[in-house]
């Protein structure tokens, strides 16, 4: 079932990540995310960028379907969570900020897990599992527990999981915390060539250098609303630039309004 | 202003108090410090133990003990003719002789903040010494009143006070040999050493429980001096901080996996062995999308401390529904009804199995049906519960048909897999149906 519906996208026109008019957050009263609204279309990695507490977590929790919209809506695939859960979940793979990993199984059996999930056939299983183990340098550990993973490790088992289950639509968290550059050249590499294939990546991160090197648009997240997106074109004329890097544009976006969010050019 | 000053003094004096309180800021005093963890402790479980005096489950415990105890009357009261005693009696008090746990309180965030103190450490630990060898002394004296009726049938002859100083005398060894355990730096080493003590302590009962008391006593003295012996072997820690910190962080698993049985406790990693030997069994289950959390919940069993448990529990079965079913106790029915017991405790331990992954985030993003999470969970609970009866029934059942006892032989695992075919799983299902409603 998955495989049909990754091709139908794939090929087809439609977005694989559209949030429209998200509002969000913990409790009712005091929503975090205030009318969201932006896609991510197959082939391209998009940058979800912002300070700590700007919302991104937050955010990438309504997508994955853990908290519940106060309004408006996430569709991931065409489809929307309660319409067709199946089609909505198989079609997301998430690589959490902090690796979340099961303590009994072995990296091995995390891939088997995940193939399993995520109905992967079992031909292609073998082969993508053991090109991943050697692609993140993961086959001396692939009969180790989580317990005796470093960090970095960790990191790399949810990568690889994520990537096992080959999905149109990539969510990726923080990712780089932790990984080695041979492991962050891995997973830049492999992102390249899923969007190449024709999946969707939204990729949250702080290191604004390799956001802006790798992806093709940006989000700029601030106190919970979209400060900019765009091209760096569309982010350098938000923050009233007209040319420099997103390091800069970010920088002025987020201390223009880091004061409690007053207009500074409204006189 | 005046008032804010006074609040400002009253506060910070208040302040200073606490911090006088807190055992490390002024001087380091480790008796001080081994209390209060101690009571943090007792003040971290208390509301939790609330809810399970108030489950009935020690109406329930305090029930089995009377049943127990009246089984056992008349067990000693009519001695089956092969019944073997001395093994009997090394079971029944081998348990609180050789394990020798040490409650230290200490916390990974130790390894920074105390290690500078580990030269000032003995007077901590020798509390930690008293505290858990005086409880598990008083387990080793219970256990030999347990046995001594049963005792004074066999061929010992040592009076009741000789084993109670011999007892206390081997308790004591043990405890300085798992001390001296903890301190080996590899775990290998640890094993085998802990091995070595229980087969030794073991064969040392035995002696004590058959053989003339100065016999017994001698053969003793030669143990505690192998065993002084082999301790000069490995390579040792002054102080085995992370060995100790694990023990309880273990021991805490411990109480909330127990205090999980009545209400939710915050969650703590599960302990994990690896279990080569039964690695096998994951790869026997079919690699498809239904079978995912049919998967996640053996591999569970298989790794954590529950599969230990059940092992442990399925292997002491078998042994004891082996004694009772060859000496066709109660006209062979007496091994039924330690059989209904015991498959009653492994059913127990096994209902813990739905804790597992309760909380897990990938249940939540997977592309499964929610339903199938909770009959794969029904279905490795059944399939354990069969395998883990019948195996305990085996020895027993055949020793019964042997005897010519084929009813009672074919009883008892009967009407297990009727239960755990007709009833078990509904049971399992309403459970985790109920559960998840209340988170």
């Amino acid at each position: 079932m998955n495989q049909d519906s990754k091709h139908m996208n794939r090929t087809g026109q439609g977005s694989a990540l559209e949030v429209t008019e998200l509002v969000g957050g913990y409790s009712p009263r005091r929503p975090v995310l205030h009318n969201l609204t932006f896609d991510v279309r197959p082939g391209e990695i998009v940058g979800l960028i912002g300070l700590n507490g700007a919302g991104k977590s937050t955010a990438i929790k309504h997508i994955l379907g853990l908290m519940q919209p106060h309004s408006g809506e996430v569709k991931v695939n065409g489809a929307k969570l309660d319409a067709d859960p199946e089609r909505y979940r198989g079609s997301i793979a998430y690589v959490p900020e902090s690796p979340v990993l099961f303590d009994e199984l072995t990296v091995d059996e995390h891939l088997r897990l995940t193939g399993m999930a995520y109905g992967v056939e079992a031909n292609t299983f073998n082969g993508r599992m053991e090109q991943l183990l050697d692609e993140f340098h993961m086959r001396a550990k692939r009969s180790a527990f989580a317990e005796h993973l470093s960090k970095g490790m960790k990191q790399k088992v949810m990568i690889m999981n994520a990537l096992l289950a080959d999905p149109p639509l990539f969510i990726i968290d923080e990712p780089f915390l932790g990984l080695d550059p041979l492991g962050i050249r891995s997973l830049l590499e492999r992102l390249v060539e899923v969007k190449n294939a024709g999946a969707a990546v939204l990729m949250s991160s702080h290191i604004l250098s390799t956001v802006e090197t790798y992806c093709d648009r940006y989000i700029v997240l601030h106190h919970g609303r979209i400060a900019a997106q765009g091209k760096l074109d569309d982010v350098l004329r938000a923050a009233g630039m007209t040319s420099g890097t997103l390091d800069e544009a970010f920088f002025r976006l987020v201390s223009e309004t880091a004061d409690g969010g007053g207009m500074t050019n409204g006189r | 202003m005046a008032d804010r000053t006074e609040r400002t003094t009253t506060d910070s004096s208040h302040r200073d108090l606490e911090r006088a309180k807190q055992p490390y800021v002024n001087r380091f005093e480790p008796d001080r410090l081994w209390s209060t963890r101690a009571a943090a402790f007792r003040n971290e479980l208390k509301p939790y133990v609330g809810y399970m005096a108030q489950s009935g489950f020690p109406g329930v415990l305090l029930l089995m003990l009377i049943v127990a105890t009246i089984g056992y009357a008349a067990l000693v009261r009519n001695v089956p003719e092969h019944f073997p005693i001395t093994a009997f009696g090394v079971v029944l008090v081998l348990g609180f002789t050789s394990w020798s746990p040490l409650r230290t309180w200490l916390q990974p965030a130790d390894t920074v903040f105390l290690l500078p103190r580990e030269l000032e450490m003995h007077q901590y630990l020798r509390r930690s010494f008293r505290y858990t060898g005086i409880a598990t002394l008083i387990g080793v004296w219970f256990t030999l009143l347990a046995y001594w009726p049963m005792y004074r049938l066999g061929e010992g002859t040592a009076d009741a006070f000789v084993l109670l100083l011999a007892l206390t005398a081997v308790k004591a060894g043990n405890i300085a040999g798992a001390w001296q355990e903890r301190r080996a730096a590899e775990a290998g080493m640890r094993r085998s050493l802990r091995l070595i003590r229980w087969v030794l302590t073991a064969v040392t009962l035995a002696a004590l429980f058959r053989l003339e008391p100065w016999k017994a006593v001698l053969f003793g003295l030669l143990v505690a001096a192998l065993m002084a012996a082999v301790y000069r072997l490995p390579r040792k820690h002054a102080l085995p901080w992370v060995t100790l910190i694990r023990e309880e962080g273990r021991t805490r698993r411990r109480y909330y996996r127990f205090l999980a049985l009545f209400i939710d406790v915050p969650t703590q990693a599960p302990r994990i062995a690896r279990r080569g030997y039964a690695a096998w069994i994951g790869s026997t289950i079919r690699f498809a999308q239904r079978e995912t959390y049919f998967y996640l919940y053996t591999m569970t069993l298989v790794r954590t401390e529950l599969g230990g448990m059940l092992i442990r529990l399925t292997l002491l079965g078998m042994l004891v529904l082996y004694w009772f079913g060859d000496a066709v106790w109660l006209d062979g029915w007496g091994a039924s009804i330690v059989f209904v017991l015991m498959a009653g405790i492994i059913g127990l331990q096994l209902g813990s199995l739905r804790q597992s992954h309760k909380y897990a985030v990938w249940g939540h993003l997977y592309p499964l049906p929610a339903q199938r999470k909770i009959a794969s969970l029904a279905s490795v609970d059944r399939m354990a519960y069969i395998i883990c009866t019948l195996f305990m029934w085996l020895p027993g059942g055949i020793a019964l048909a042997v005897h010519g006892s084929v009813l009672q032989a074919v009883a008892a695992p009967a009407a297990a897999l009727l239960y755990a075919v007709l009833r078990r799983p509904s049971a399992v299902r309403r459970k985790a149906l109920k559960d998840d409603e209340e988170d």
